[in-house]
């Protein structure tokens, strides 16, 4: 047991050993009974065979014209198979005797299909069609067809994971962005209709999609900006927040509890389709709360109407005196102050003002420091500001070392660093943390 | 404590021939830490029983399919465990610890009572690899490398993570309410 572990912070040490030594007791009578049942698996299973390996088969040799004729059957058959038979095939579900039919279509299709885009839409579509046989499914009762679909759904996003359909840098073409945006709207709607065992099921579907999109993203601008917006709907890991879509990754640091109608402030990278890949989430405002709160935050102006301005999906209703400098314009970027006004439930905008987009925001990212130019030092190619504030933990960074740096990037792009941490000699995966 | 890995691959061995005393031992060497590892990540003894039942469900399973651990088994059935843990916190994203399904505390144990309290809601908010390797690390005990295997990734990403990990603690606790002052 590593009860004083050196790599554990001082003053982080009381935490874990209250919590080492807190253990709520385990039921025995409970352990007993999983015990039990682990063991009646242990039997069950022995007197089941185990999966056996599949027979080779000894078949006898065929004559040669046996064989053509096979053959010629089924090129025959192939080519009976009329396009009329498919274009009815497209509507069959599960069970159906065209169902085949439209499955085979669809792996043609797929064969057939090299460019790495196309064939994106193709997944994608033919995994929305998957779903949407998982609603139709649902809703006649065929639960165990409808699972069927939304296995062979993850076959689908699978393969789509293995080959992503743009390279990095590149921007999503509108009709898959399109495409994806239904496809998701499809899967959070196929996921209310399902029972509790199957939504379950959904949900987890629904959070791999959001990694893999997530991940698919990975190329998100370098910039690392914030918005402030109400949270609409929150599905797992994939979240709306002032009306477009964020998502949460392993690497995303949620502070509080968010619900619902709260007003959250989300920092990461906004992606070339107009979602975001939050790094943090913090709550700016709870929804309906008591007590006159203010918010001070930058957003986009998206509506600008006499009485009310929309910024960041955020309703504002315009004070009689409020103190507007200059003439922001719908689509520009503004700073906001608004308080909540308890009594009618509503936020009243006193103050904005267009700014540029960009503030100094923190940062944190790992790399190899390569170089030391003076105040300079390069690190996973970046250069980095570092001053006698800068507080340095572990031991003196050396050229060739692996460092976490917390840093905050200025203005003008260009990056303060806070903190550095020596981590290791050993590089972790280099693609891991590039700002 | 971690058995000696020859002795381990023996149990693995007579475990693969479906030696019904080993797979018994193995349940009863590794079920308690996957119980107490459960039941640090969520503070929910429920949770913690249906994730060892899951555990080794899925280890029955593999086994039979012939795949399975052929050594490291305690990180494997870490892995599995972790997995299914975080699957649970995917689907549940918003749920919170419930410090009244305690156990009773002692007037004189209120302040590490307290500590325990606070260090789970904190990790239970931050992200689940965090979690976890916070929680197999500092509380399970287990080294950069034993982390690496159970969380399949290098050495150096899980010091990286576990760094970024404490950070994000530190933030969390200092929101707490009414924390001693921690620097």
């Amino acid at each position: 047991m590593t009860r004083t572990d050196p790599e554990l912070p001082e003053d982080l040490r009381p935490y874990f050993e209250a919590a080492r030594e807190r253990i709520p007791p385990r039921d025995p009578a409970r352990a007993a009974a999983a015990r039990r049942a682990y063991l009646a698996q242990v039997a069950a299973l022995a007197a089941s065979a185990p999966n056996p390996e599949p027979p080779t088969v000894r078949r006898a040799p065929r004559r040669l014209w046996l064989r053509w004729a096979w053959a010629l059957a089924v090129l025959v058959l192939t080519l009976g198979l009329s396009v009329t038979t498919v274009q009815a095939a497209q509507h069959a579900l599960p069970g159906s005797p065209l169902y085949p039919v439209k499955r085979w279509s669809e792996a043609a299709r797929l064969a057939l299909t090299r460019d790495p885009a196309r064939r994106a839409t193709l997944l994608l579509t033919f995994a929305e069609t998957r779903v949407q046989e998982a609603r139709l499914l649902l809703q006649e009762g065929r639960l165990d067809q409808a699972e069927q679909a939304l296995a062979d759904l993850d076959a689908y996003l699978a393969q789509l994971a293995a080959h992503p359909p743009r390279a990095a840098g590149e921007a999503v073409p509108p009709e898959l962005a399109t495409l994806e945006e239904r496809f998701n709207a499809e899967l959070l709607t196929t996921a209310a209709l399902a029972p509790p065992p199957l939504r379950e099921d959904l949900l987890q579907v629904i959070n791999g999609w959001a990694a893999q999109h997530a991940q698919a993203l990975q190329h998100r601008s370098d910039e690392l900006t914030f918005f402030v917006g109400p949270v609409d709907d929150i599905q797992g890991q994939v979240w709306r927040v002032g009306d477009r879509p964020v998502y949460m990754t392993e690497e995303t640091l949620i502070y509080g509890v968010p619900h619902e109608g709260d007003l959250v402030e989300i920092l990461g990278h906004e992606n070339p389709d107009g979602s975001w890949t939050a790094l943090e989430v913090r709550i700016a405002a709870r929804r309906r709360a008591q007590q006159s709160t203010q918010v001070e935050f930058v957003g986009r102006l998206e509506h600008r109407g006499p009485t009310h301005w929309q910024v960041n999906g955020l309703e504002l209703t315009l004070a009689p005196q409020a103190d507007i400098v200059g003439d922001p314009q719908e689509g520009e970027w503004v700073e906001v102050a608004a308080v909540w006004d308890a009594r009618f439930q509503q936020w009243i905008l006193w103050h904005a003002e267009p700014v540029e987009r960009m503030y100094g925001v923190e940062v944190e990212f790992s790399g190899r420091l390569t170089a030391r130019e003076g105040s300079i030092w390069w690190i996973a190619g970046l250069p980095v500001e570092v001053t006698e504030a800068t507080k340095t933990t572990g031991p003196t960074p050396q050229v060739g070392d692996w460092v976490v740096v917390h840093a905050w990037r200025q203005v003008d792009g260009s990056l303060l660093a806070e903190e550095l941490h020596v981590v290791d000699a050993a590089a972790p995966d280099p693609d891991r943390d590039a700002p | 404590m971690a058995a000696s890995s020859t002795e381990e691959a023996r149990l693995l061995e007579r475990a693969r021939a479906w030696d019904r005393a080993a797979l018994a031992e193995i349940y009863d060497r590794y079920s308690p830490q996957i119980y107490r590892l459960a039941v640090r990540v969520t503070g929910d003894p429920d949770i913690a029983e249906e994730c060892v039942a899951e555990t080794f469900t899925r280890f029955l399973a593999a086994l039979r399919r012939g795949g399975g651990p052929r050594e490291h088994l305690r990180g494997y059935l870490f892995r599995i465990a972790h997995n299914w843990l975080n699957d649970h916190y995917r689907r549940r994203p918003t749920m919170r610890l419930d410090p009244e399904r305690d156990a009773p505390v002692a007037p004189d144990g209120w302040d590490a009572a307290w500590r325990a309290e606070a260090l789970r809601a904190a990790l239970a908010a931050l992200p689940p690899a965090q979690r976890t390797v916070l929680t197999l690390r500092f509380l399970e005990g287990l080294s950069p490398r034993e982390v690496a295997e159970v969380m399949g990734k290098s050495v150096g990403a899980v010091k990286v993570l576990q760094h970024r990990a404490l950070r994000a603690l530190r933030r969390q606790l200092r929101r707490a309410d009414g924390p001693p002052p921690l620097d």
